[in-house]
């Protein structure tokens, strides 16, 4: 229970800032228009009332909870193999986005590949390190790329093909 | 007569019948494998479908859609895990199928349960959608908003445990697509002086980082801990029930698909609803219930038909009055309003060919797709074997190449990882997707629809309560408020009153 209602009260706390944030930025860049039913403002600035209200309750539910029967819906707590996996996959499409846009398509798929498999998944057999890589990128490629003509992203410094 | 004959020639075009194919094949594999799902699916086809004539992208989403929910129960039966939350109450009987050796046997008679009731479902569909699009037709802004506002009620049915975490949930849905330009004046909103950010997030980009990303991350912490699902699935082939057994089910399949369908129909609701609806009416009619649980064939039947039915149900708000009523149609109105094809009832008058499409190539989909099931079982108990990590790796490059395409904008994938990266911060702290994705399909139209009913009513706000549709539909919206209002403090109540005890 302690959990569940550590993670509401972080959660609520964190999303009634954001709509703080939200409706100040809404008030100082979006112009009203005096005399209008509604503006550009109207409806941001709903949404961010909306969500104000309802964190407001969220956090005044966490706390005063009494109820047992949300303790066992409580998530467990973040561990270090969760941060593992976060910085895995944002750390991947960063490194991706980047080789992308210097390599094009499939270099930049076949080293990013390669490169995640034997550093983060620590796969060792050449098979699946030459394999999987190559043969994922070419079947995207020639599915996507040529048969459906889907545009892939060209490099800036190499482009195969 | 001509429009039949255009759709038919439309829908056996050769595009057409290779992006059935594709999609069912990708709504297969995703839908067997436990954890992956066919939303996510409809997420990563979709940009696929850019450059498809929209014949042919709209039976690649339909495949997908009906592949994945016939390819749910092939995890159920072999290994006893429901490959989508659909295939939950398959397990009851087609695992215990499957230990007596008589897998093969369960998968061909839940194809040929999820073909049928998905067909049945049609037959109400063509009868339904019709009528509830003429009624439509008349609707105004204010009908269209309070419509609207009844399609995102449906988020309390969707919220999971919490309501105001489904609320929370829409609410962001809303604000993620009030970025961008405002869609009466054109002014630029949360743009940062930036020209990239104008256009505003993409629909699709944000469906694809808020359902796979997520799904992701979670998967590499899973083998990270060592606890990655490995499956064993035995040897199946395909074998078909014979005709005396299937006439034997008749009753379990009109009863299933029936029941399917009024569920699909019912916006917020679903397969699993209905799934285990149709078990427990099947169980209750059987004259012998107590073999229900031990590998009855009915308890495989009613399910599958049920919930391959509720895909006809759900289509019928979605064509008819462009409501989305689960995460997977809500993709498909997104994939439909990418290819310029908006539900509801001006396209029965402005499009009949593409509604005539849409019924035919929804029964392309099901036959399609059970012929794929049915003879390439072995290949989907080989995909079940492929370690998730690893296919975890291909979908983050999918998911990459999908949202480059749609704009051909790095910057797109961008905020494709930055959409999952809130998302998986949401779902850790308990909101659920799905509310965020309804509040991001039905934003736009409802800021349109409810802005220009004020301008046309000069600023009054009674315009939205003037009319009998609009009535109706805010006393549905608060009808499904209080039912899950009522339903959350009854569930607390017996929680406290088991605590006491």
């Amino acid at each position: 229970m302690a959990a569940d209602r550590a993670r509401d009260l972080l959660t609520g706390t964190l999303l009634f800032v954001i709509a703080l944030v939200w409706i100040g930025f809404i008030l100082t860049t979006i112009p009203d228009s005096p005399g209008s039913p509604s503006s550009a403002r109207t409806f941001p600035l709903a949404s961010g009332i909306a969500l104000a209200v309802l964190s407001a309750v969220l956090l005044a539910g966490a706390i005063f909870r009494t109820s047992p029967l949300q303790a066992k819906k409580a998530a467990p707590a973040l561990d270090a193999l969760d941060w593992r996996g976060i910085a895995a996959t944002f750390g991947f499409l960063a490194v991706y986005i980047l080789l992308l846009k210097l390599t094009g398509f499939l270099i930049g798929t076949v080293v990013a590949l390669a490169a995640f498999l034997y550093l983060m998944l620590g796969k060792r057999s050449p098979w699946l390190l030459i394999g999987y890589p190559v043969g994922f990128a070419v079947a995207v490629w020639l599915i996507l790329g040529k048969l459906l003509a889907v545009y892939l992203p060209q490099g800036e410094l190499i482009n195969l093909f | 007569m001509d429009i039949f004959l255009t759709a038919l020639a439309a829908s056996l075009s050769w595009q057409a019948l290779l992006g059935t194919f594709f999609g069912a094949l990708v709504g297969l594999i995703f839908g067997a494998i436990p954890g992956l799902t066919y939303s996510m699916a409809l997420a990563m086809v979709l940009p696929i479908t850019f450059s498809m004539s929209h014949t042919a992208a709209i039976a690649m989403l339909l495949g997908t859609y009906i592949g994945g929910m016939t390819g749910g129960a092939v995890s159920a039966i072999l290994i006893g895990v429901p490959g989508t939350p659909s295939a939950a109450a398959t397990v009851l009987d087609g695992e215990v199928m499957a230990k007596q050796g008589k897998a093969s046997i369960a998968i061909g008679i839940a194809t040929i349960a999820g073909c049928v009731g998905g067909i049945l479902s049609l037959i109400v569909m063509l009868v339904s959608v019709d009528a509830l699009a003429r009624v439509a037709i008349s609707f105004g802004p204010a009908e269209i908003t309070a419509l609207v506002v009844f399609g995102l009620s449906t988020i309390c049915g969707l919220a999971g445990g919490s309501l105001v975490k489904g609320l929370i949930g829409g609410v962001i849905g809303l604000m993620l697509m009030n970025i961008g330009q405002d869609p009466i004046d054109g002014v630029p909103r949360f743009t940062f002086g930036t020209t990239a950010m104008l256009q505003g997030v993409d629909l699709l980009v944000a469906m694809i980082g808020l359902f796979a990303v997520p799904h992701v991350v979670t998967v590499f912490a899973t083998y990270w801990r060592g606890k990655e699902m490995r499956i064993e699935a035995g040897n199946v082939r395909t074998e078909l029930p014979s005709w005396r057994l299937l006439l034997s089910q008749r009753w379990n399949f009109l009863r299933s698909a029936a029941i399917g369908t009024v569920v699909g129909a019912i916006p917020g609701t679903g397969g699993p609803i209905a799934a285990f609806l149709a078990y427990d009416q099947a169980k209750r009619w059987s004259k012998h219930p107590e073999t229900f649980g031990k590998g009855e064939v009915s308890g495989v039947v009613a399910p599958e038909a049920s919930n391959h039915a509720v895909t006809g149900g759900a289509m019928i708000p979605l064509i008819g009055l462009g409501i989305p009523g689960d995460p997977a149609t809500a993709i498909i109105l997104g994939g439909l309003l990418i290819h310029g094809i908006q539900p509801g009832p001006l396209l029965f008058m402005e499009k009949p060919d593409v509604i005539m499409s849409i019924y035919l190539l929804f029964v392309l989909a099901y036959v399609v797709t059970a012929l794929i099931q049915l003879f390439g079982v072995r290949a989907f108990v080989k995909a079940l074997r492929v370690p998730p990590h690893l296919m975890a790796v291909g979908i983050l490059v999918m998911c990459v190449i999908g949202s480059f395409a749609i704009r051909n904008s790095l910057f797109d994938v961008g905020v494709m990882g930055l959409v999952g990266f809130v998302a998986y911060w949401l779902i850790k702290g308990g909101i659920p997707a799905t509310p965020i994705l309804l509040g991001l399909v039905l934003g736009p139209t409802l800021e349109r629809e409810a802005r220009t009913a004020m301008i046309m009513s000069e600023g009054s706000p009674a315009v939205f309560v003037e009319s009998y549709t609009a009535l109706l539909f805010w006393a549905l919206a608060l009808v499904i408020l209080g039912s899950q209002l009522i339903t959350m403090m009854r569930s607390r109540n017996q929680g406290s009153k088991k605590a006491a005890a």
